[in-house]
């Protein structure tokens, strides 16, 4: 019996061991994999520090675990691979960037979306926020105003294996009808005010997330929750630690 | 060193002025680049490369010279060929680069990048400078003459290609210094220059005709792919439809049917108003302001009572109007839509009233042309001051991009609206009853409305208002804010009618009489109710204390120190770029920044350039002690009269601003004003070389001071009386009021460069570049202080820096004649 037992244990041991080296294994095969998890280091280095500005809330695990995994120097050019794990935001061409981890990870949890969710995302960009998304949710659709943004992000994501992912090339401003109501829409191109016909598009309990400010220097995160039909709740959230605006004597 | 060379005058002279001419033009066209290209604040950049090239110019020479001197004509010729070839091509290889400033902060290659163009601007100011400090080296004797030349030459030039800039683009008029040079090049050690100038004008205009008609620009710009305009275009179906260049702008007017405009800043987000069809008209490749199809029908165009900018008219409905800023007609569709009797419009630039009223004539409903509607290209301020008439409102709307604004690139812009002058001024524009709205872009943390609040506040309080807490109201969507202020009390009814349209548009009130705080941060809700305890902490006793505690500098800025758009404080700086990497990049304001680098930048390059050809001439210790104190002495004379010359200069030309219709023409009348009087005094100065040396620096010293003292004391005063004259007149005063300033100015540097030549000559290019490294620092400096401190501080330190040079100058030519 004993025997059994400890048979039983020693195999099971083996199987946990060669999975977790598996696991080990593929993880030092997987490039850049050191840099990603110093990245989601920074990333909440950086969450801890403005805890209070974004109202207190926790960096959700599943979300840094796949800030953890998507591989995003697959996103940005040649010539900025050795930054793509810098949390800082990059030029991608084009006059647009690619936002700061930090950013997309925020404004990954401020949409609050869970694995059936289905997501409209404003600025496809790379599509490297499509990614973070299409990990969490089950249906992510983008739409991009720069044609060879849209096609060269199409590509990517289908190559690397996003097939919850559309994109779309064309006009954003009164959304993707057909594919409507969202449970979050994303607003990753700057404007001068916020299009409310997106707000008909959100389903009630729906958020809807907007970085306002220059693609390299966001200056508020501006988080709209439809409450109701017809009521709607907006909040300014600084990413930023700054407080008090008063200083001392 | 010959330093007593007898020379063909105009063989000599003519050159050096143009050569002069060619540098300054070049200067004034890369200012002008630049913010095409980048952002405007690059200005005070091209400014300081521009002195630097004279600094490294003196070290250079210092070095080289003798070698030089010996082949003057040749050594001069190769020198401006060389400026000619190298004006173009520093530009065009600087373009190359792609540098992007925003980046500046998050990556060391934009530093680097920002180095090379640096260094590469660098090049031709260098050649230039050194052609006219040869001649001063090498007719030392005749330095009055030389510098005059230098400096008639300069005044010319910066007037000549503001003047240029009207018939030629900003790349093509690349060509104009470029040929000057060639010119210079050509001319020099001539027998017959004036021939010679005219073969080579007939030659040069053959060239630049050809060039224009065959080839295009000599240089095709890269715009920064991060500007509002070069993104606009990028959007698939966009068209390009309309270019204008003048020296003020380059306008550029974009369309898309297939991806439409919609610019609607602040638009409610509770709405359903639909946007029509918008072109947008973009300023150096920013903004954009939207022109906006109208046909007529009142209800197409509603959006524009679903933004924060509509509040006044709650107030003031069916005014007689005052719209400050033409924008793209946006104001003015506002004002008809509330039906407003009379609308007067004030537009600087003609170029964006012709594109509004002929390109887009029909597009945007002819509303320009309606029987309430006059327009007026006139500078606001002066309007202000000037105008008779009377409004139920006065509105100045938005101008500017969010990320031109939010990037803090207007930090240093000087601005005499957003004064504590400039509000009272348009405040008492206003009929009894009557109201006065800005809307602005909101950032955060809160700071833009905050500081026009205070500086209301400050305003209301000038012309003698009492409580101006009864007159003032505020409100505020996610990213724009309308302040009002009323000429009389805002009564209960007002109240009322301000808190139903912010409510029905999900806008939250910030300040009216009577508010409870619980109705401030409902809608947009931030983590505390910022803005509202902001406004009541200003209207409170404790108002002063806030604005001191405030992280950001939310001081009223007033015509002494113009500079609305600059919110840093230098006591923060620390805690502000220790947080670059924790995502405080918004709160940096760039054009500040970038500003304090170039000052670094400055001192750090002029401190080597001086330093280095000191440890040369000294020739390891050759020089006995008292040489060695004259030396010390003569080396701080011309530092303080470089860094006095540029604090006046600069400070002069932002004063006049207030006064003479447009910046640009403030800037090219008083910098050619200042040029070419201060050449004249230097040639009178010159022609009294029979007088002792100290007292031929003592004198202009005293009258400098004097007459600096008098305007400081006297010209604030002056300038409210001066603002009402007509263009001639104005332009007139002010070249009437900065000669005999300059004249005397003109004085200290050539006679202490003469007695130099007498006394020990091959100090004479250390010193011209030891005045040029003065300049260049100072150029910055006297910016820095002014944002801080006020201008009528810069000018007092200059008038000191001139009396400190007199005492120097006295001690390190005691003994000259």
């Amino acid at each position: 019996m004993s025997l059994t037992v400890k048979s039983i244990a020693s195999i099971a041991l083996f199987i946990l061991w060669v999975a977790l080296s598996h696991q080990v294994f593929s993880q030092e095969n997987q490039p850049y994999a050191k840099e990603r998890s110093r990245m989601v280091e920074d990333i909440l280095d950086l969450w801890s520090i403005t805890e209070r500005e974004i109202g207190g809330r926790a960096p959700d695990e599943k979300v840094m675990a796949i800030m953890g995994k998507v591989p995003r120097h697959e996103f940005v050019s040649a010539s900025q691979i050795r930054n793509a794990y810098a949390n800082r935001p990059l030029p991608i061409g084009h006059g647009q960037t690619i936002s700061q981890p930090y950013i997309v990870a925020l404004m990954t949890v401020l949409a609050g979306v869970n694995e059936q969710s289905r997501v409209l995302e404003l600025g496809t960009g790379s599509g490297y926020q499509a990614a973070v998304l299409a990990e969490l949710v089950s249906e992510v659709f983008t739409i991009e105003i720069i044609a060879p943004l849209a096609d060269s992000a199409s590509e990517r994501l289908a190559r690397l294996g996003y097939d919850n992912v559309t994109v779309r090339h064309g006009d954003g401003y009164y959304g993707w009808k057909e594919r409507a109501p969202f449970d979050a829409i994303l607003v990753t191109a700057a404007a001068s005010h916020i299009p409310p016909s997106l707000v008909d598009q959100l389903m009630v309990g729906g958020r809807m997330v907007i970085p306002v400010g220059s693609g390299f220097a966001v200056q508020q995160l501006v988080l709209v929750e439809k409450l109701g039909l017809d009521r709607v709740r907006v909040r300014q959230i600084l990413p930023v630690r700054f407080v008090p605006l008063t200083g001392e004597h | 060193m010959t330093a007593d060379r007898d020379f063909s005058r105009l063989g000599t002279l003519l050159p050096v002025a143009l050569i002069s001419s060619a540098v300054l033009s070049y200067e004034i066209l890369l200012a002008r680049l630049f913010a095409i290209v980048q952002w405007h604040h690059f200005a005070y950049m091209v400014i300081s490369i521009a002195l630097l090239g004279f600094g490294a110019s003196g070290a250079l020479l210092c070095l080289a010279g003798k070698a030089f001197a010996r082949r003057f004509d040749a050594a001069f010729r190769i020198n401006a060929a060389l400026f000619s070839v190298t004006s173009v091509a520093s530009f065009s290889l600087a373009q190359r680069l792609e540098f992007n400033p925003l980046e500046l902060a998050w990556s060391f290659e934009q530093t680097g990048k920002l180095l090379v163009i640096y260094l590469a601007l660098l090049v031709p100011f260098l050649f230039a400078a050194n052609a006219v400090g040869l001649a001063l080296m090498v007719y030392a004797k005749a330095a009055g003459r030389v510098y005059a030349w230098d400096l008639v030459g300069a005044g010319t030039g910066a007037a000549g290609i503001v003047g240029a800039l009207f018939y030629l683009s900003p790349e093509s008029a690349l060509l104009v210094p470029a040929l000057l040079g060639a010119a210079a090049a050509s001319m020099i050690g001539a027998r017959r220059p004036l021939a010679g100038l005219a073969v080579t004008c007939v030659v040069a205009g053959v060239i630049v005709a050809l060039f224009v008609l065959f080839l295009g620009q000599p240089v095709r710009l890269r715009v920064s792919q991060f500007k509002a305009l070069e993104q606009a275009l990028q959007v698939a179906g966009s068209n390009l439809t309309v270019e204008r260049n003048s020296p003020l702008a380059r306008l550029s007017v974009v369309e898309n049917t297939t991806i439409p405009l919609r610019h609607a800043p602040g638009l409610s987000l509770l709405t359903t108003s639909r946007i029509p069809h918008q072109a947008a008209l973009y300023v150096d490749g920013d903004g954009p302001a939207a022109i906006n199809q109208f046909e007529g029908s009142r209800e197409t165009v509603s959006f524009l009572s679903q933004m924060t900018s509509a509040l006044p008219y709650q107030l003031a409905p069916a005014p007689a109007a005052l719209v400050v800023g033409l924008n793209g007609g946006t104001g003015v569709l506002q004002a008809l839509y509330y039906g407003a009797a009379e609308i007067d419009v004030i537009e600087i630039n003609p170029q964006v009233v012709e594109i509004v009223r002929d390109n887009y004539g029909d597009f945007s409903g002819r509303i320009l042309e309606r029987e309430e509607v006059r327009v007026f290209v006139e500078e606001a301020r002066g309007y202000a001051e000037r105008a008779s008439a009377r409004y139920d409102l006065v509105q100045v709307g938005l101008s500017g991009s969010l990320v031109a604004s939010g990037s803090g690139l207007k930090a240093i812009s000087a601005n005499h609206l957003y004064t504590v002058e400039g509000v009272r001024a348009l405040f008492e524009l206003l009929k009894p009853g009557g109201v006065l709205s800005f809307t602005v872009w909101e950032r955060l943390p809160p700071r833009d409305s905050i500081k026009l609040f205070a500086t209301a506040i400050s305003a209301l309080k000038a012309a003698g208002v009492r409580e101006p807490d009864r007159q003032l109201a505020w409100i505020r969507s996610f990213n724009t804010s309308t302040l009002v202020v009323k000429n009389g009390a805002i009564g209960p009814g007002e109240s009322s009618a301000l808190r139903a349209f912010a409510s029905a548009r999900g806008f939250d009130p910030v300040y009216y009489p009577g508010m409870r705080a619980v109705e401030a941060n409902r809608f947009n809700q931030l983590e505390e109710a910022y803005f509202h305890d902001a406004a009541k902490a200003l209207l409170s006793e404790e108002g002063d204390d806030f604005i001191q505690r405030y992280k950001f500098d939310i001081r009223p800025a007033s015509d002494d120190r113009p500079y609305f758009s600059n919110y840093f404080k230098p006591a923060y700086a620390a805690e502000i770029l220790a947080l670059k990497d924790r995502g405080g990049m918004g709160l940096l304001d760039l054009g500040y920044l970038v500003v304090w680098a170039t000052f670094f930048q400055a001192l750090v390059m002029s401190a080597v350039l001086i330093l280095l050809p000191l440890f040369v001439l000294d020739g390891g210790g050759e020089r006995d002690r008292r040489d060695t104190q004259a030396t010390a002495a003569a080396l701080a004379y011309f530092i303080s009269v470089g860094l006095g010359f540029i604090f006046i200069e600069i400070t002069l030309i932002e004063k006049f601003l207030l006064f003479l219709n447009h910046p640009l023409y403030a800037v090219a009348v008083v910098l050619a004003g200042i040029l070419l009087f201060a050449g004249l005094g230097s040639q009178f100065v010159m022609r009294r070389s029979g007088q002792p040396v100290k007292w031929r620096i003592l004198l202009p010293v005293f009258a400098i001071v004097l007459i600096g003292g008098v305007y400081l004391e006297f010209l604030p005063r002056l300038s409210g009386t001066l603002v009402m004259l007509s263009d001639e007149l104005s332009v007139s005063s002010a070249l009437l009021l900065v000669a005999p300033l300059a004249f005397f100015m003109g004085m200290p540097f050539p006679v202490a460069i003469e007695a130099l030549s007498r006394k020990d000559a091959a100090l004479i290019p250390w010193a011209w570049g030891a005045n040029g490294c003065a300049s260049v620092v100072g150029a910055v400096l006297a910016v820095l202080i002014a944002a801080s401190y006020g201008g009528s501080l810069v000018i007092l330190i200059g008038l000191a820096l001139y009396l400190v040079a007199g005492v120097l100058g006295s001690m390190a030519f005691r003994d000259a004649t």
